[in-house]
């Protein structure tokens, strides 16, 4: 076993609804707590994934619906790697992309957050079946002295 | 998320309780600007705010400006700790004003 805690693949599915966040981000928190993250850590992956959610639903499926997403959570030595998934029409590959913090504008943070909080973020169509996949992998980062 | 709005002399307090997401930030969003359009001063205390993402984030944005545009004030009020987490990610934490309490808003004017 590695220093992330125990090691099983979770699964969890919910409707692509705004309204279904609030327990996607409880599921999340409670599988992570069973690891040995810190908070602060659980806090910010719980924040990329709910910004990747909020994708899925607003520009993949647009808008409010009850098609699936589904998120698979892997915990793996110092790493957890994520997998969402989407029945939804491709999306352009090209047009995934966050604006520059400086630019003080609503929208388009969401993109920018994952790649912050997230060390390997990978946009992909699936190719099992219709719809879009987003792999992520959050890392432990080296403790630094007043850790 | 309930928001409560405070008249006091001079400014509104519109105060944001619990999480602030893609399913509650459209009525921050309203009660922000509400304000703004009426032309009243504008602090957003988020002391009880425990989560906030992009579209919360987004609604604080939109709110500073409009007041901007308008020539009002606009701060943050006793940002909690989960906020401030994420406004430094989005690196507004140096661009919001941002006051402990009312009593440091007023010695700041």
């Amino acid at each position: 076993m590695g220093d992330a805690g125990f090691e099983l693949l979770h699964e969890l599915a919910f409707e692509a609804r705004a309204s279904a966040l609030n327990e996607m981000r409880r599921q999340v928190s409670e599988i992570l707590a069973r690891t040995r993250l810190r908070t602060e850590d659980i806090e910010s992956i719980v924040l990329a994934l709910n910004e990747a959610c909020m994708n899925i639903i607003q520009h993949a499926y647009r808008g409010d619906s009850c098609k699936p997403i589904r998120l698979c959570i892997e915990p793996h030595g110092d790493e957890v790697h994520f997998e969402l998934l989407d029945c939804a029409p491709p999306i352009d590959l090209a047009q995934v992309r966050g604006r520059a913090f400086e630019e003080l504008r609503p929208g388009g943070l969401g993109v920018r957050f994952i790649a912050e909080l997230m060390q390997d973020v990978r946009y992909c169509h699936r190719t099992e079946s219709a719809g879009n996949c987003l792999r992520m992998t959050w890392k432990r980062r080296p403790a630094t002295q007043d850790q | 998320m309930d928001i409560i709005i405070h008249q006091h002399p001079g400014i509104s307090i519109a105060a944001l309780r619990g999480e602030v997401d893609l399913s509650t930030s459209a009525c921050a969003r309203s009660a922000i600007l509400d304000c703004l359009i009426a032309g009243t001063p504008l602090l957003v205390d988020l002391s009880e705010v425990t989560y906030i993402d992009s579209s919360g984030i987004a609604s604080l944005v939109e709110g500073f400006r409009m007041a901007r545009d308008k020539q009002l004030t606009f701060g943050l009020l006793a940002v909690s700790e989960p906020v401030l987490r994420v406004l430094q990610l989005a690196r507004l934490d140096q661009v919001f004003p941002m006051y402990a309490d009312l009593d440091a808003y007023q010695a700041s004017r």
